[in-house]
């Protein structure tokens, strides 16, 4: 049986085969470069994307199972201990969301005072994400939810420590972040305690961002904390990103740079919010008839005009 | 050969079985010692069964691959099809080795793989790898001498059931 089998290969010529590697090898960096540089493959990539969803659910099997049977075979007192741990911080959350209820309100009606037209409204929506090893090296994790649920390309993604990162890619029924620190992610942050901007990009590395080109007489430290800044429109603003890690210069010693640590537990969620941002109604009723002048703004035009 | 439809049938099985362990996410630093499955298995059919370890199949595989993790079309595909042809190159010299030797043509190949994977991402960004980027290579060769043994030991099995 196995002569027969050998037959063929035996006296196959072997030009035939090279040409054959050429003719393939040819195929596959056109489609490389295609993938890279171009948009043509993504709607493939949206439709046929699909057909590995239940792959990527059958391989994450595994984890549940383990994860479960850790559950089940956890002791009692163990379980109670986390329990208890866990209502703590529930309490803690729940008294940090009143104080920050009472801020809102303030806010709420300080932008009133200010009468800002276009405002956004933030919502979360939890995603699972699929516990599926797409390669150590790449700042990329899979949600188990696509297009089908409402996610978009571009939409930011948190955690419940800080910003994660944005959708790039999205099939029916799963979608692709790619993590701030991807080396093709920049965001923009302002420094918590002085207010300086800056952009923050990924480096291919877990645990930094870089901060690069800073003046050199910036004033930043060790410790600091980073927000997005809302720049670009990309990322809402206001949301912890990183902390400062380590400050120096740059290998020409003109400009400053600083290497932060994320804050948000990259590879480390089974969960994580997609932040949803529906404009609100404007305040704008109706532009003036005669084309200058004030807008009528509702609510004040009712309170004051009558 | 007129095992040649189970055979199919297997091999489906057995691709479905490489897609899942390329996914299966291990834990700590296990991540960076997964093996390249989908790498073994195309060395093992052009080895053993080169009829179905053609270069069509590696490419078929590989795009299969592309697609589940999200890489290039074609990455995937690249890399399969460089391991195939130099297996089937040699195969009749690589199928005579001893175990040992050929353990260190496999560890050898899978080496060429990560730079292969390296020459590829350099075209897109700058890549700076660290030490445990090559321990796949070592991984799947220390894997190699088990999976012919079992690999072996299945085929005669069903040899013997389909005789019979």
């Amino acid at each position: 049986m196995a002569v027969a089998g050998d037959k063929n290969v035996l006296f196959a010529s072997e030009q035939a085969d090279t040409l054959r590697l050429i003719l393939y090898l040819i195929i596959a960096v056109a489609l490389m470069v295609t993938d890279h540089h171009s948009g043509y493959l993504r709607q493939a990539r949206a439709i046929l994307g699909t057909l590995a969803v239940p792959l990527y659910r059958v391989a994450q099997a595994p984890v549940e199972a383990a994860r479960w049977l850790y559950a089940a075979g956890s002791e009692r007192v163990r379980l109670k201990e986390e329990n208890d741990n866990l209502r703590a911080e529930l309490l803690l959350a729940q008294a940090r969301l009143n104080a920050a209820r009472i801020e809102t309100e303030q806010n709420r009606r300080l932008q009133d005072l200010l009468d800002v037209g276009r405002r956004y409204r933030l919502s979360g929506r939890m995603v699972r994400v699929f516990d599926v090893d797409i390669g150590p090296y790449r700042q990329e994790i899979l949600l188990d939810a696509g297009a089908g649920a409402g996610v978009r390309i571009g939409q930011p993604v948190i955690d419940a420590y800080g910003l994660v990162g944005q959708i790039t890619a999205t099939t029916a029924d799963s979608s692709t972040v790619m993590l701030l620190t991807d080396s093709n992610h920049a965001i923009p942050v302002t420094n918590a305690r002085t207010g300086q901007r800056a952009v923050a990009y990924g480096q291919g590395r877990d645990d930094r961002i870089l901060l690069p080109n800073l003046p050199m007489n910036s004033d930043i430290a060790v410790g600091d904390e980073l927000l997005s800044s809302g720049l670009g429109g990309r990322f809402p603003a206001g949301f912890p990103v990183a902390i400062i890690r380590e400050v120096g210069t740059d290998a020409n010693g003109t400009f400053a740079q600083a290497g932060a640590e994320p804050l948000a537990r990259l590879r480390r969620s089974a969960e994580l919010l997609l932040l949803e941002e529906s404009e609100e109604t404007p305040m704008i009723e109706q532009w003036p008839q005669d084309g200058f002048g004030p807008p009528h703004v509702a609510p004040i035009a009712s309170g004051t005009s009558s | 050969m007129s095992s040649g439809r189970s055979f199919s049938r297997l091999l489906l099985l057995a691709v479905l079985l490489v897609y899942l362990l390329t996914l299966l996410p291990l834990p700590g630093v296990l991540i960076h010692a997964k093996p390249f499955w989908l790498g073994l298995l195309v060395i093992w059919l052009a080895l053993e069964q080169p009829s179905y370890g053609t270069l069509g199949f590696a490419f078929a595989l590989g795009l299969g691959a592309d697609l589940l993790l999200g890489t290039w079309f074609g990455e995937h595909a690249f890399r399969l099809l460089v391991i195939a042809f130099i297996v089937r190159r040699f195969r009749p010299r690589l199928r005579f080795f001893p175990l040992w030797q050929q353990t260190a043509a496999v560890g050898a190949l899978l080496l060429n793989d990560r730079i292969v994977i390296l020459m590829l991402r350099s075209f897109a960004s700058s890549v700076s790898p660290d030490v445990l980027y090559w321990l796949p290579a070592l991984t799947g060769m220390i894997l190699w001498p088990l999976l012919i043994v079992v690999l072996d030991d299945l085929r005669q099995r069903l040899r013997t059931r389909n005789t019979a």
